[in-house]
């Protein structure tokens, strides 16, 4: 492209332009100054004009304003109007001046306010004077004045002003003319400039069309055809511009392209032959490759197949194996049915069976067609009800199924599986997925359910249950699936029989080994109930012998050998061994025969006594009972029961000779009364016989009245209702007088070997007299001829020990374990002469017994016989120089014993006065006890005035000091006072303490007696009525102390 | 004059005082045994006119001294006896009448009814 000498094209055309519009605006701008200028002059003089008016006007205003108010004054001469004609004045006078002002800045209006300046300073005077006049009052000088000078005054001013108002409005109109004049040039001034615009304007777009535009909208079009692939020709030579250059490069460039189009054409000519060659060679290629591609996928699927198959095979194979790889039900069921689940490509399964299905037996003679037959479900089921009872079903297994789904199932099969049983088919039921099985199985919104009847084995007689597959997402089973699913069930029901079978068997077995278990037991039990049983017989101490209709032994026991003969034993004859041991046995002789005669007889029960006596042996007794027993082993048998009543008959003969013996001894003495008596009552009888038959029949009495005490006594023990009195005795005194009584009786002497001092012991003094009178008597009976009999008392291991010894006839030795039997008695002839019972010695042994002894005896017979019997020595405490205490109350009793003991004495507790006398009368005679604390009821038989009695009885033992520890009760007819009873109350143990060492201390002459009663006569009264003698009696505010004794025995000290 | 000869065996000393007190004074002569064998010496040496044996004696009871004298075949051995017993001994009666006994008194007995049937026995009368 060429550049021109003046610029490029765009830069001319742009200067071009402004140089126009600028020239215009220069004009534009000057007019309207110029303008802006007068109109700014007019205005601000129409402004100075009207500024002017008002200020003169208001001049006036004043002027006219200042007169009136003077014309007022001079009218009323109120001074309020003179002030207000001095303040309008003033206004007037400061307007005026303004005026004044504001037409002299004006320099060519200056004069025209001269005349009234002039007219003002009159005005000045004329009203100074004026107003000067009136103050005085002079009213006709005003009025000369007024009329002389201020009315012309007043109007010429008045003119004056006039005229100077239309001067001034006059000014301002023709000032508003100019600026309306004004207005109307502006209105003007932009029209022309805008005018003049346009015009430029237009000439400018002529140019420009003519320049640019055409040439351009040729090149378009040029353009354009090229692009439409017209042959397009431009010249733009005519033009030497950027146009011009423009338009001929177009065309060159439209001839290259056409150049170019050509080209190209003959190429696309080419190609196009190219590309339907190619076409056809891809064509045949694709055909090819959809060849491949189908075999591919022939060959793919048949691979598929295979594998499925391959999967299917190991997964029916390891069904397989499942199905007979299991023992346990249970665990075939969890392997099969996860494996049928996995073969059968479901989701779920479930097994409902029979739940009688072990234990029932298939019902014969019926058939599924029984139940196809019905026709509706309602009546199949009710069919079903009718034909099997209300039997329930369960569910065995289920797999698959969310719990609560599984749970559900119980009762009887219905709808679609009551179906499939019905028909015995599998049942196919597409329904929606229930919530707890949406939950489990996800997506899925139908399941298909199928229901295959499992039917018991043996030819579909019986229903048993149902299988129920499922499979979630309504996909049903593939061609060919179905029956692979059908053989597997098939397969599966067929596996499940044979393992019910199987469980059925082991079941059988393991009640079979519990049965043969429970068999053993029982077995067991019966054998240790026969031992049992054994043992009891064998315990009884009866013989029993069972023994078969013709004599054979079935059974015996231990005893039978014992007590008959070790020959019987089961199996031997009973009759025969009987027999032959007759003689062995001391049979009598028709024992064989009665045996006999109780084996044949047929009545049930016979019993009879038989005395065995065999030679050189003691006799036995037997009782034998025969009965008769029903038995399912034995059939009819009898038992033989030997009771052996030897000892029975033993016991028998001694009662029986108890009673001879009783009856003759005591109808032995009731003849010698009663027959003495008849003589008497019938004969006159000398008085000498008179007196000798009274004494025997005294005698004889008491001897009767012994007896019968004898047999009172025994039967008192033996029902153990004797009592004993057990209180501490000496047995010295005892065994003396009771040896005194037999002393020279039958020509016995007794010769009594005693020890010193006291024997004490704690028994029933009237039972050991009792004793000892039997054992004396019976050393005097059985020594007939002999002139002496011993008694000894001597101490032995802490006992004491009496002892009788005869010097008669002894006892044999057999006899002597019988001797402290009841009814016993030596039956010897050289005893028959000897009164007696047999009852002596088994009293006298019962009672030592009983008193907490022991009774024994040694005898050699023809020398003589020693019966002893021992008694625990009875402790007594030592009462040398110490403070007896008497009371009864062991706490008591301690707490008083420990009060004396603190106080450095000995001291003896007694609970009775009976152990205390002993204790007394075993110290020594220089040693008596200091003092005596005595409660007056004890526990023995003695009360304390007993003691104190026996004290004051004793003599030199009486000189004891004694306090009454206890209250006393006031004598009988005592008349109390009332102030008294208060008074009546034991010592403390600090009382007793002072007062019993106030006695030590100072002995009394006597026995002195401190009693807890603060009043003599009181004390003297209870005193006498215990029977005690009173010497003197003190009393103080606490105690009464009494002298006590016979008047000889107290000496004075 | 004596109404006759007794011999009164009985071990009771008391009874043997009661019975010959009643019979001494109806005119008997008496011998009294303090046992059975006592007794047979006497009826061995002497002859009586009634035997009066306690069934219950010491040695030999009054049946033995009975069944011997019936047996022993002497002055005795026919003349009556009375047999003294107690209640108890009643069952022995049986053998008391197969040993001979002629009567049997039970004690206690009346002392009159005694002297009553030894005299009519004595005299040869029936019991």
């Amino acid at each position: 492209m060429k550049r021109a000498a003046s610029g490029s094209l765009p830069r001319r055309i742009a200067y071009g332009t402004m140089a126009l519009f600028l020239v215009l605006g220069v004009l534009l701008a000057a007019a309207e100054f110029a303008l802006h200028r007068q109109y700014a002059d007019v205005s601000n003089e129409m402004d100075d004009a009207i500024a002017r008016l008002n200020l003169l006007q208001d001049t006036e205003r004043s002027f006219q304003e200042s007169v009136s108010y003077l014309r007022g004054y001079a009218a009323y001469g109120r001074e309020d109007l003179r002030e207000r004609t001095v303040a309008a004045h003033e206004d007037y006078d400061r307007l005026f001046a303004n005026l004044r002002g504001a037409y002299d800045e004006e320099s060519g209006s200056a004069s025209a306010v001269d005349g009234l300046t002039e007219l003002n300073g009159n005005f000045n005077t004329y009203s100074t004077r004026a107003l000067e006049l009136i103050a005085a009052g002079n009213d006709p000088a005003v009025n000369e004045l007024a009329r002389s000078k201020g009315s012309a005054l007043v109007g010429q001013m008045e003119t004056e002003f006039a005229a100077l108002v239309d001067m001034q409005r006059s000014r301002i109109v023709e000032q508003s003319e100019r600026s309306r004049e004004l207005a109307r040039i502006v209105l003007i001034v932009p029209a022309l400039i805008l005018a003049a615009a346009l015009a430029a304007a237009l000439l400018l777009i002529r140019y420009l069309r003519k320049a640019f535009i055409q040439p351009v909208m040729q090149a378009e079009q040029a353009v354009a055809g090229i692009e439409r692939g017209e042959i397009v020709t431009l010249d733009g030579s005519s033009r030497g511009d950027e146009i011009g250059r423009l338009l001929g490069g177009i065309g060159r460039m439209a001839d290259g392209i056409r150049n170019r189009q050509l080209e190209l054409e003959n190429n696309l000519l080419q190609m196009e032959e190219q590309r339907e060659e190619l076409e056809a060679q891809n064509d045949e290629l694709e055909a090819q490759n959809e060849q491949i591609l189908q075999q591919r996928s022939q060959l793919e699927g048949a691979l598929g197949r295979l594998t499925r198959r391959e999967a299917q095979l190991e997964a029916i194979n390891a069904y397989q194996r499942s199905l007979v790889g299991s023992t346990e039900l249970n665990d075939f069921l969890h392997q099969a049915i996860e494996q049928l689940i996995v073969v059968t490509g479901c989701d779920a399964a479930m097994l409902v069976m029979r739940s009688d299905r072990l234990t029932q037996t298939p019902t014969t003679g019926w058939s599924a067609d029984d139940l196809r037959e019905s026709g509706a479900e309602e009546s199949a089921a009710a069919a079903f009800r009718a034909r099997f009872g209300e039997e329930r079903y369960d569910m065995l297994y289920s797999s698959g199924y969310p719990a609560s789904s599984a749970a559900s199932f119980g009762g009887e099969p219905s709808g679609p599986a009551l179906q499939a049983i019905r028909i015995n088919r599998s049942v196919t039921r597409r329904r929606p997925v229930s919530g707890a099985e949406a939950g489990a199985h996800g997506a899925y919104e139908t399941a298909v359910d199928t229901y295959y009847p499992v039917y018991d084995g043996d030819g579909e007689e019986r229903p048993a249950g149902f299988l129920m597959l499922t499979t979630y997402g309504g996909l049903s089973a593939a061609e060919g699936e179905e029956e692979l699913a059908e053989g597997m069930v098939r397969q599966f029901i067929g596996a499940l029989f044979a393992q019910l079978t199987q469980a059925e068997r082991q079941r059988q077995r393991r009640e079979l080994e519990q049965k043969s278990r429970e068999l053993e037991q029982e077995k067991q039990n019966l054998r240790n109930q026969r031992d049992a049983t054994q043992k009891v017989i064998d315990s009884i101490h009866e013989a029993l012998v069972v023994c078969s209709p013709d004599g054979e032994i079935l059974l015996c026991n231990r005893i039978t050998a014992e007590l008959l003969d070790p020959a019987l034993r089961p199996g031997t004859n009973f009759i025969g061994m009987m027999e032959e041991l007759r003689g062995t046995l001391g049979l009598p002789d028709d024992a064989g025969e009665r045996l006999r005669d109780a084996l044949n007889a047929e009545a049930g029960d016979l019993r009879a006594r038989y005395a065995f006596e065999p030679p050189g042996r003691p006799a036995r007794y037997f009782e034998v009972y025969v009965q008769r027993i029903e038995d399912v082993v034995w059939g009819s048998v009898k038992l033989f029961v030997f009771r052996d009543r030897t000892k029975e008959e033993e016991t028998n003969r001694l009662r029986d000779e108890f009673v001879s013996v009783v009856s003759h001894e005591l109808r032995t003495p009731l003849a010698s009364i009663l027959g003495f008596s008849e003589i008497m009552l019938n004969r006159s009888v000398k008085p000498e016989k008179a007196q000798k038959y009274i004494s025997t029949i005294h005698g004889e009495a008491t001897r009767l009245s012994g007896l019968i005490g004898d047999f009172l006594d025994l039967q008192r023990i033996e029902a153990g209702k004797q009592s004993y009195r057990m209180l501490p005795l000496d047995l010295k005194p005892l065994t003396e007088d009771v040896a005194a009584q037999w002393d020279g009786r039958a020509g016995h002497a007794v010769r009594l070997t005693l020890p010193e001092g006291v024997c004490a012991v704690r028994s029933d003094g009237d039972r050991l007299k009792q004793v000892l009178h039997n054992l004396l008597s019976n050393a005097v009976k059985y020594s007939p001829g002999k002139d002496v009999v011993d008694c000894v008392l001597r101490p032995e291991d802490g006992r004491w020990v009496v002892e009788v010894r005869d010097y008669g006839l002894g006892i044999p030795e057999d006899a002597k374990p019988k001797m402290f039997g009841k009814f016993y008695r030596v039956d010897n002839s050289d005893r028959r002469q000897i009164g007696g019972t047999g009852l002596g010695l088994a009293i006298v042994k019962e009672m030592i017994e009983d008193l907490g002894g022991e009774i024994s005896f040694d005898s050699v017979l023809g020398e003589g016989s020693t019966f002893r019997f021992a008694l625990p020595a009875l402790d007594l405490p030592a009462v040398d120089e110490a403070v007896l205490v008497l009371e009864d109350d062991a706490s008591l009793g301690r707490l008083i014993t420990e009060a004396f003991r603190e106080d450095g004495l000995r001291t003896a507790l007694f609970p009775e006065a009976e152990a205390a006398l002993l204790a007394l009368s075993r110290a020594p005679a220089d040693k008596p006890p200091v003092l005596c604390v005595v409660d007056l009821s004890l526990a023995g038989e003695l009360s304390g005035w007993d003691f104190i009695r026996k004290l004051t009885e004793e003599g030199e033992r009486s000189r004891l000091p004694i306090v009454i520890s206890s209250a006393l009760d006031p004598p009988a007819g005592y008349a109390e006072a009332e102030q008294e009873k208060y008074l009546r109350k034991p010592f403390t143990v600090k009382e007793l303490l002072e007062l019993g060492r106030r006695l030590i201390e100072r002995p009394p002459a006597r026995t002195a007696l401190a009693l807890a009663v603060p009043d003599g006569s009181l004390a003297r009264a209870s005193l006498e009525t215990h029977g005690l003698d009173i010497r003197q009696v003190e009393a103080n505010s606490e105690f009464a102390i009494a002298e006590i004794g016979p008047e000889d025995e107290g000496g004075p000290v | 004059m004596s109404s006759g000869k007794i011999l009164i065996a009985e071990d009771e000393m008391v009874l043997r005082f009661l019975i010959s007190e009643t019979l001494e004074e109806e005119g008997f002569d008496i011998d009294e045994a303090e046992d059975g064998k006592l007794a047979m010496d006497n009826l061995r040496y002497n002859e009586y006119d009634l035997i009066i044996l306690d069934y219950m004696m010491p040695e030999a009871t009054g049946i033995e001294v009975c069944e011997w004298l019936r047996a022993e075949a002497g002055a005795n051995s026919q003349k009556p006896v009375i047999l003294l017993t107690a209640k108890a001994e009643e069952k022995d009666r049986q053998r008391a009448m197969q040993a001979g006994v002629s009567m049997f008194i039970s004690k206690p007995f009346s002392p009159v009814e005694l002297a009553e049937s030894v005299r009519r026995l004595a005299a040869g009368g029936q019991p």
